[in-house]
């Protein structure tokens, strides 16, 4: 009877072992060879510095170039960043230091609420609710205030439509502002009581002991959790799809419409007729999943870094 | 001195109010974004919405029965498919992997891939089954929705595992029972609950997703059943839907929004509730011998 | 009030929610000493303590009444500063808490919170440091992190810092309890040391602590005071049999 169970053992672990070894290995590394096998054409056509530069994406003369999406990336996601870090520790800052306890359950139900809803419901909601607000209200009193500034006021110019990349970042960093506040909430509730009562018993005010005790205490939690939802943004794609506009250029203001990997994989995935045009698309798909794969494994790799550093 | 921690006092009022600010701008779009759809959903959240099947285009009426029935299907088969995946990874990585550092390593590989893009899978499944088969097919979808799953039931599984102390773990061998054993019969059972609330979440993840069905299971006018074939799924419907020039289109689409969020925030909430309430709930030793 | 008196504590009754933690406390801390507060587990004598610098208002639910005179003030009244407050009377912990900063940051920290800058900064930071019996260990490496020291040199910052600041009564919640006995005779030795210059309340659940380091010793039980003096006094010739009793061992 024994012999059974010490077969069973080795069966089961092994079984169980091919399973881990699937979820962390198998599985992302067939996600890799996959999006650069059916890249080739691309990666030999155009190369990778060309593909990366070139703006032209002409699905007639069969020339790609992934700057525009590239770029439509990185700034939809780094203003919606911008946007969501600082709200999302207020509101963490909210929760554990000021919210009388009725209300701080409140706040944390609506904080997971909002990270429940379904990403086509941002969407949607943004596309027929939020961008004629924004092309009515906000964009125009916008463009009256920045406008004549000499810089930034480029930034704000061309006709207000709402379908553009202000909208855009604004219904990001909206998607993004429950996880990233959870992140920093759950660290600032590590921080141990005699660590604030110390900062306290020195006679600081509640915003110093915040400032001075319990941010650089969770800064880890903090980086990891920007990172992690910088990543997470990268990829998001029905919101964007809704908002973008869905067109090929750099945008130069807040208020131009553009396009991002995800746009460009969601509408025409489905329209590309040759090989060629297909095999760009993957190569789109491969430098979203290398990318995002490179700044999440920096954000696993921070946090488990500055953990050392304090413990 | 006294000005110094006046001063120190004022800034001090002043950011603890911006924080207040911020809670209320979180709330804001909340309330809006919840408004909204139960403003213009409600109304025709109807029971023909359910039981009807959709009008040709530019016909009033009609229903999104397809897309009910599509999303539940390929909805439930991702989940056979991942769940049970993920949970022997998580079982594997919190039980036996800990002391390894590669297994380590897999398993933050595994925690990366929770936040991957999801329309990459899609894109790994149109090349692997869509492709081939040379049609859009529910399948593909299916699997595009469980690739997404495992990662994130692996790690939740892992993580409530390793919240189960190991002096429970001790006493069990103490006892003389086996590794697998103790795994079946005790920390599985501790972590239940935990376990559990990780399914449901990973459950909510998926019904809600769209583009990984994009362009594998695509979209289908009918009711269908046929795992080869195309599916209608509520999702994409909604999408294609909105992005269409009837106006009825978008009210169906409305209330189909309405309905998904409902069923994400039940799901949601559940599991919530159920680790508030059920974490530890008391289980039986059995120890075959 | 007299002259060498630093705190009085009249009638004071602690309320956390509708449980009444402390009865009618009626206590003189005294001037540049010692004064060490014993009693089993459970009998408030840290409850009253942080009485003493308002650190129950950083929690819901708590109530004081009664008086607590310092300064001519009577510091329970609602309208005090507890800022001031709070870097007149500083508080020592039970573990060591060292701030996720450099040593000389975490020791600066009080002091900048007043506007203190520059070489005033530096000098008042060396004094803290070498009053508290720390300098020449941590001399060379002001700017690694607090993290890098022992849990004995640890608390020694802590105390450091709080003395930093030039505070008049410094509290400390049994601050060797997490301590190996090296470090904690250390710590005695710069308790003895500092009275002559702050008034020092301690708490403490080590009796033979008490004798070696306090001039008063306050026996709580259940949230009363029932006996204060001299602490030669209660450790040898006891008023009251409760105290006697748990001197000698036969509880707690």
């Amino acid at each position: 009877m024994t012999k059974r169970n010490y077969y069973l053992e080795i069966i089961i672990k092994n079984f169980l072992a091919f399973w881990a070894i699937f979820s962390g290995f198998l599985f992302p590394f067939t996600v890799f060879l996959i999006l650069f096998c059916e890249s080739r054409l691309a990666i030999k056509t155009f190369g990778i510095v060309k593909f990366l530069t070139t703006t032209t994406w002409d699905p007639v003369s069969e020339t790609f170039g992934g700057l525009t999406m590239l770029t439509g990336t990185l700034i939809s996601t780094f203003i919606a960043v911008l946007i969501a870090a600082p709200i999302a520790i207020g509101i963490a800052i909210f929760i554990t230091e000021l919210a009388p306890s009725f209300l701080k359950g409140i706040v944390i139900s609506a904080i997971q609420l909002l990270a429940a809803i379904p990403s086509i419901i941002y969407g949607m909601w943004g596309f027929l609710v939020l961008a004629s607000f924004m092309r009515t209200y906000i964009e125009p009193t916008l463009q009256k205030i920045f406008s004549p500034l000499p810089l930034l006021g480029k930034l704000f110019s061309g006709t207000p439509t709402g379908i553009d990349v202000l909208t855009t970042s604004l219904v990001l960093s909206i998607m993004i502002i429950p996880f990233m506040a959870s992140v920093v909430k759950d660290s600032f509730d590590l921080v141990p009581s005699v660590m604030k009562e110390s900062a306290y018993s020195l006679g600081a005010t509640k915003w110093e002991v915040i400032k001075d005790v319990v941010i650089p205490y969770t800064a880890s939690g903090i980086t990891g959790g920007l990172v992690l939802s910088t990543g997470r943004a990268l990829g998001e794609t029905m919101a964007v799809t809704f908002l973008a506009g869905n067109v090929a250029q750099i945008p130069t203001s807040l208020f131009l419409p553009f396009t991002t990997i995800t746009v460009a994989l969601a509408n025409q995935f489905t329209e590309a007729d040759t090989p060629l045009y297909l095999s760009s698309l993957f190569y789109l798909s491969l430098i979203l999943f290398v990318f995002s794969f490179i700044i999440l494994s920096f954000a696993k790799f921070m946090v488990l870094r500055l953990e050392k550093k304090w413990k | 001195m006294e000005i110094k921690v006046f001063k120190r006092k004022l800034i001090n009022y002043i950011m603890l109010l911006i924080s207040f600010l911020a809670a209320l701008y979180g709330l804001l779009w909340l309330f809006w974004i919840l408004g909204t759809l139960l403003v213009n959903g409600f109304k025709y959240l109807t029971l023909e919405l359910f039981l009807q099947d959709p009008n040709p285009p530019g016909i009033e009426g009609g229903g999104l029965k397809h897309a009910f029935v599509g999303h539940f299907i390929i909805t439930s088969l991702a989940t056979l498919i991942g769940v049970p995946t993920g949970i022997c990874a998580g079982i594997y990585y919190a039980e036996y992997g800990r002391n390894s550092k590669i297994f380590m390593a897999l398993k933050n590989i595994t925690d990366i891939m929770v936040s991957t893009p999801s329309i990459i899978m899609g894109a790994v499944m149109y090349a692997l089954m869509v492709i081939p088969f040379k049609q859009f097919n529910a399948l593909s979808g299916i699997f595009a929705l469980a690739l997404l799953m495992i990662p994130v039931i692996a790690i939740t599984t892992y993580e409530m595992l390793n919240l189960i102390p190991d002096t429970l773990r001790e006493t069990a061998y103490a006892l003389g029972a086996y590794k697998w054993q103790i795994i079946k019969d005790i920390t599985i059972r501790a972590a239940k609950v935990g376990i559990l609330t990780g399914v449901l979440l990973g459950v909510a993840r998926i019904s809600g997703e769209t583009a990984p069905l994009l362009f594998t299971a695509f979209n289908n006018a009918y009711l269908s059943f046929n795992l080869l074939k195309p599916m209608a799924t509520l999702t994409v419907t909604i999408f294609n839907y909105i992005m269409g020039p009837y106006d009825y289109w978008h009210k169906q689409a409305w209330a189909a929004a309405l309905f998904l969020t409902l069923l994400v925030l039940v799901l949601s909430l559940l599991a919530k509730t159920l680790i508030q309430f059920g974490t530890f709930i008391p289980f039986r030793w059995k120890i075959k011998k | 009030m007299e002259k060498n008196v630093e705190i009085e504590v009249r009638n004071l009754n602690f309320y956390y929610g509708e449980t009444l933690v402390l009865k009618n406390i009626n206590l003189t801390i005294y001037k540049n000493k010692v004064t060490a507060l014993i009693g089993p587990s459970g009998c408030g004598k840290t409850t009253f303590l942080r009485c003493l610098n308002r650190m129950h208002d950083l929690y819901v639910g708590n109530r004081y009444e009664g008086e607590i005179i310092f300064e001519g003030e009577n510091i329970l009244d609602k309208n005090v500063d507890l800022i001031t407050l709070r870097s007149k009377i500083g508080m020592v912990f039970q573990k060591p808490t060292p701030f996720p900063m450099s040593i000389f940051d975490n020791v600066a920290y009080g002091l900048r919170l007043k506007g203190i800058k520059g070489s005033e900064l530096k000098e008042r930071v060396e004094k803290a440091l070498i009053d508290a019996a720390l300098w020449d260990e941590v001399k060379d490496k002001l700017k690694e992190s607090a993290f890098s020291l022992s849990g004995g040199q640890q608390q020694r910052l802590c105390i450091a810092r709080a003395i930093a600041v030039e505070p008049k009564v410094l509290l400390f919640d049994e601050p060797t309890s997490a301590l190996d006995p090296i470090s904690t005779s250390k710590i005695e030795d710069l308790i003895v040391k500092l009275k002559s210059k702050i008034t020092i309340v301690i708490v403490t659940h080590n009796m033979q602590q008490a004798a070696r380091i306090s001039d008063y010793t306050a026996f709580m039980y259940l949230g009363e005071l029932i006996e204060v003096g001299p602490t030669e006094k209660i450790f040898t010739t006891p008023e009251k049999k409760l105290t006697e009793d748990y001197i000698t061992g036969r509880f707690g």
